[in-house]
């Protein structure tokens, strides 16, 4: 049920040729700023994770990264030209893309190695800008027309996840404390393929969750805000952790300012955008309440 | 319908008295009625402000002059600490509390909060909590580490007396009364306003109090946990918060003020709402920006559970958590930027009429918006480090919280005076209590931020005259003098006006919300009829309304049932969806406050054996109290064979006049009232789990020896209750489905299970080599089991009691209400019986292996 209504939930589309035009320009506007993003990375040879430079199993896992978005950038772009889009979703959406890879593949990536506070960065970017601003562009109908309906047995179980705001909050939770364990933080840290693949669960929960949540219905508005709720605390106790914490957790070499540093980001500037969503929430829930 | 005669009302209002009144005599302790309970919260909130303003008075008398040696210091730490603690614990919060109780669901159109019985408990715990808290003053063995009790001060060590455990077990008693009054209004809010009041129509005091409420819900946990461990530490040495064990004095900081900011909102949002409420009538025109008022309450509920840490800033956390939390709340002025100039633009566009809750409103305005600008002082850290513990902070705060509680409270308690009492009291009295008591305030407090700029610190019994100091606390000293006699003025006008007070006409301020519909004082059943609402205003919309209600022309006027009943709604549009039967007056709540009052003292006295035997004697009067409900012969036994076929009123159309008993459908308040409970007790688990990975980050945290639970049998005793709770779940889906067949054998089944669980798990704590006296890390283990056993036993308990009134036939397929109302405790206790060897023993691992 929750898949043909997600499947049927686009416009239909506009005269194709003023599409097609607006789409060609939206790719072609994309596509180099995502090589550029990707050049300006090969004369750096000290950058880490990138696909031109490092050590193999870094290359290979900046390959994968950047291999990963370009084929959603690709995907995307072939659903635009099958449905109709909004311009401003359009731009949204690829623009959140060079977003994507300037934190995963730049270099915030590479001071990540060594910084508690970059690597924090990075997560935070991922979590509570690059997969909330995802979901606001609603690339979802595009997506499925551009090839994932092929795919849809995998993906399919995330859909019911996404009509239960508070399940998909315990996952997301779930992923970010796991990740933040020192064990598995340094298994990141040390590896490139578990940093993708960290990565990558926290871009499918945060993605998930801020699905379910910015997305909600009435009827499940007030799950969502306490999702939020729920998230907003528990965000706030890791970082409080990582703040008050009197010894580097993750790598002695580290200096204890920055991992405080880390802390205080996810648990202030990462509460920012939980509190507007949990305004826009309520705000959104009270005007329908209202009609 | 035909046209109602006065002998008709007469018969109506005889009847319903007869059905919502209280026993006669002592019987009158046995009231469970929301009118009754909300007026014996605000009295007896009402003597423990004066004894707390007493305490104020000797405090200020020691300090009027220099070197005063009226008190001693020990005497002067009990009366401060025992000072805000009254006025914290036993006075704002209860009778905040109790004013909702008694408005709300006269504003909502109701006849009852829907868990009167719980209503009655948390005012007996409150009583008794407060009584055992006074006690110890009178005793001389007060608490003295002041009102946050802050560690290793409040610890064994160097608190030896009695003292912090007065402290600590009187609050925790006081709280418990506090989160059952927090789920009580929840559910009453959201699930039994008057048909069509759709929640965009509710008064703005009704808003206040749902976010007050869920504040209370998830903001009362981390105080009750902190309690809990720091009077485990006390009492046997488990030490959560000593260094040496590897605990931290300043995990107590934290839970404290994770529960103490967003207390400061719990205190004002009701504040807010009655002054919302005020304004409006003054005014004589509807609140500018209902729905940005109502937003920015939701706003503040939100931001008051991010921003603990702009308490602490002396206490050594790091420079740059100072620089964030100094920014971050700066994000408080949004929401009460939005409430302020709401209620500015609404003077501004009425015209306003200058009654005596009025003035209180002005002088609430004029002290809270100081009281703000000096908290924005307060915000910055250097400024911040310059007056800690100085007498500016203690200005501060009582700015915020007299001008944002006390103020509106009087406006609230004038304007409502003759709802209460049916009479009106003096206005000259009136001004003189409002000119005596803002005048005598500003002058003790507003030159007391000159004292704290000029260096005396708080909490000293006295001060040298070379200080320089003396003028202005003696100037000081002399305004507390006048504001006491301000409120004593107040307490003559109240005394005098039931006297003598002329009789109050109907609606006197001409208001337009549902309370003055009715007679004054209201009787115990409120509507004789509950009205459709079109409107947020009522009764200025149809002047004729109150008339209407008293003639029993709206729904619910039947009386031959004899039940308590009200209507209970959809949570947002308010549409009927079933008749609520409400338990009647009853001993239980008394007789189970006064046992667990026994506990507490037991307790206090050490004497453990006796705790145990009052514990269980506890423990058997709840769940006594759960004997009485659904087709029980005391609540609503089946009148007819048809009758038990579960009725789901969202599945059927079906007339008002034939809406099913609650019982009888499978939605409830109960169910409701059991998800809110689990939301605190969730709050209390993620609180307890912060404490954990808390204790991990701590430099010198000395570890067992070896991992000392078996973790085989761990998991083998959560597979057991994974299993007993399919097994219930299986049979809740076959009752509502409406097969009978087999349901006893699982719950027989589903009982086994749990039992064998709760055996097990016992067995590892009792065989596990824990040093529960010298490791942290082994005291929060024996903590989070204790916690783990409470869950399993109380669901095996409610199981077996479901066994034996499905015996009954109280619960059958037929009528599987009971069943849904239990499940969502099954599955908390499974979720944490699986997260105790996730996160208490795989987490230790993981840390180490890194």
């Amino acid at each position: 049920m929750a898949v043909d209504r997600v499947l049927n939930n686009h416009k239909p589309a506009r005269p194709a040729t003023r599409h097609r035009c607006l789409s060609l320009c939206c790719l072609s506007l994309c596509c180099p700023l995502l090589c550029g993003v990707m050049l300006l990375l090969i004369p750096a040879a000290a950058l880490a994770h990138s696909p031109f430079s490092g050590t193999v199993a870094e290359r290979i896992a900046g390959s994968v990264s950047a291999f990963l978005l370009l084929a959603l950038v690709l995907l995307y772009a072939r659903g635009c030209n099958r449905v109709g889009v909004r311009s401003s979703h359009e731009v949204g959406f690829y623009l959140v893309c060079v977003i994507c890879a300037v934190s995963v593949l730049g270099p915030l990536d590479d001071i990540a190695a060594n910084s508690t506070a970059a690597h924090m960065t990075q997560h935070m970017l991922l979590i509570v800008v690059i997969a909330p601003l995802w979901v606001l562009t609603r690339p979802l109908p595009q997506l499925v027309a551009g090839g994932l309906r092929q795919l849809l047995p995998l993906w399919k179980p995330l859909l019911r996840v996404v009509s239960q705001p508070g399940l998909a909050a315990a996952l997301h939770g779930a992923a970010i404390w796991i990740w933040h364990l020192p064990f598995f933080y340094m298994l990141a840290v040390k590896s490139p393929g578990w940093h993708t693949f960290e990565h990558l669960c926290f871009l499918l929960t945060a993605g998930l969750f801020w699905w379910s949540v910015l997305r909600s219905n009435p009827a499940t508005g007030a799950q969502a805000i306490l999702a939020l709720l729920f998230t907003l605390m528990h965000t706030g106790f890791l970082g409080a952790i990582l703040t008050f914490a009197r010894v580097p957790l993750y790598d002695e070499a580290r200096s204890l300012a920055d991992q405080q540093l880390a802390g205080l980001i996810m648990w202030v500037a990462g509460a920012l955008p939980y509190l507007l969503a949990l305004g826009w929430l309520a705000r959104r829930w009270y005007t329908h309440m209202e009609r | 319908m035909s046209i109602p005669t006065p002998q008709h009302a007469r018969e109506l209002h005889r009847e319903l008295t007869a059905i919502w009144g209280n026993l006669p005599g002592w019987g009158t302790l046995a009231a469970v009625n929301h009118t009754s309970v909300g007026l014996r919260f605000m009295l007896t909130g009402a003597v423990f402000f004066l004894l707390g303003g007493i305490l104020a008075m000797l405090i200020r008398t020691q300090l009027a002059i220099p070197d005063n040696t009226l008190l001693d210091a020990g005497s002067y730490n009990q009366l401060f600490t025992m000072h805000g603690t009254i006025m914290m614990f036993l006075f704002a919060i209860p009778v905040l509390e109790g004013l909702a109780m008694y408005l709300v669901p006269k504003m909502t159109g109701t006849r009852d909060l829907l868990f009167p019985r719980i209503g009655a408990f948390g005012y007996y715990c409150y009583l008794f909590g407060g009584i055992i808290i006074m006690v110890s003053l009178f005793a001389g063995i007060a608490p003295d580490a002041g009102w946050f009790m802050y560690t290793p001060l409040s610890d064994a060590e160097f608190s030896p007396g009695r003292g912090p455990d007065f402290w600590l077990l009187g609050i925790t008693f006081v709280e418990i009364s506090a989160v059952s009054a927090g789920v009580e209004l929840t559910v009453s809010i959201l699930r039994s306003r008057a048909p069509g009041m759709t929640l965009t129509r509710m008064p703005v005091f009704c808003w206040c109090i749902l976010v007050m409420a869920l504040m209370i819900v998830f903001g009362f946990p981390p105080l009750i946990l902190a309690s809990i461990l720091l009077e485990l530490e006390r009492a046997a040495g488990m030490p959560f918060f000593t260094v040496a064990a590897g605990g931290d004095p300043l995990l107590w900081q934290h839970l404290f003020w994770l529960f103490g900011h967003p207390e400061v909102y719990i205190i004002y949002l009701p504040a807010a709402g009655v002054v919302s409420t005020l304004i409006p009538v003054f005014a004589q025109r509807p609140l500018v920006g209902y729905g940005w008022v109502v937003f920015s309450f939701l706003l503040m509920g939100f931001i008051s559970f991010a921003l603990w840490a702009h308490h602490m800033f002396t206490v050594g956390i790091p420079v740059a958590a100072q620089a964030f939390f100094s920014i971050a709340s700066m994000l408080v002025a949004i929401p009460t930027g939005i409430q302020v100039f709401s209620w500015l633009a609404t003077l501004w566009y009425g015209r306003v009429v200058f009654s005596v809750p009025m003035l209180w409103v002005s002088g609430f305005l004029v002290i809270f918006v100081c009281g703000g600008l000096t908290g924005v002082m307060l915000a910055l850290v250097p400024f911040n480090w310059q007056v800690h513990d100085t007498h500016f902070v203690v200005a501060h705060m009582h700015y915020v919280l007299v001008g944002g509680m006390f103020f509106p409270l009087i406006a609230g308690l004038y304007y409502w005076l003759p709802l209460f009492s049916g009479k009106m009291p003096s206005e000259a009295l009136g001004k003189w209590g409002f000119w005596l008591t803002f005048g005598g305030f500003n002058t003790t407090f507003l030159l007391m931020h000159l004292t704290g700029l000029l260096g005396m610190p708080r909490r000293i019994y006295t001060y040298s005259s070379e200080m320089g100091w003396g003028w202005l606390n003696l100037l000081s000293s002399v305004g507390g003098f006048i504001m006491a006699a301000g409120i004593a003025v107040i307490v003559v006008d109240i005394a005098l006006h039931l006297r003598f007070g002329r009789r109050a006409p109907n609606n006197p301020w001409h208001a337009d919300t549902l309370e003055w519909a009715l007679d004054m004082p209201p009787p115990p059943y409120n509507f004789v009829s509950i009205p459709t609402i079109s409107s947020r205003h009522p009764l200025w919309d149809n002047r004729n309304l109150a008339q209407e209600i008293a003639a029993g022309q709206h729904a619910l006027a039947d009386t031959a049932h004899g039940r308590r009943e009200v209507l209970y709604t959809r949570g947002m549009d308010a549409q009927p969806q079933a008749i609520a039967h409400l338990p009647g007056n009853s001993w239980v709540p008394l007789q189970t406050a006064a046992v667990l009052a026994v506990f507490c003292i037991c307790l206090l006295t050490r004497s453990y054996t006796l705790a145990v035997a009052v514990a269980s004697v506890s423990a058997l009067l709840l769940l006594r109290w759960s004997l009485f409900n659904g087709a029980h012969p005391a609540a609503a036994p089946l009148q007819h064979a048809n009758e038990a076929d579960v009725q789901t009123p969202h599945l059927t159309a079906r007339p008002r006049s034939a809406l099913p008993l609650h019982s009888r459908t499978l939605d409830g308040p109960g169910l409701w009232g059991m998800k809110v409970t689990l939301m605190a007790d969730a709050t209390l688990y993620l609180c307890l789990l912060f404490a954990w990975v808390y204790f991990w980050i701590s430099p010198e945290r000395p570890l067992p020896e070896q991992m000392a639970l078996n973790m085989p049998t761990l998991l083998g005793s959560s597979v057991l209750i994974l299993l007993s709770c399919l097994i219930y779940h299986n049979l809740l889906r076959r009752a509502v489905a409406g097969r009978g067949e087999g349901i006893l054998l699982r719950l027989g089944l589903a009982c086994a299970l749990l039992a064998l669980h709760c055996v097990l798990t016992l067995w590892l704590l009792l065989r596990s080599p824990l040093q529960l006296t010298t490791l942290t890390h082994d005291a929060m283990i024996a903590f989070v089991f204790l916690y783990l056993m409470f869950h399993s036993v109380l669901a095996l308990a409610a199981t077996l009691i479901q066994i034996s009134r499905y015996r009954s036939r109280y619960i059958s397929e037929q009528l599987p209400y009971e069943f849904l109302v239990l499940a969502p405790w099954w599955t908390y206790t499974t979720v944490i019986a699986w997260s105790v060897p996730l996160l208490f023993a795989g987490l230790p691992w993981l840390w180490i292996a890194s």
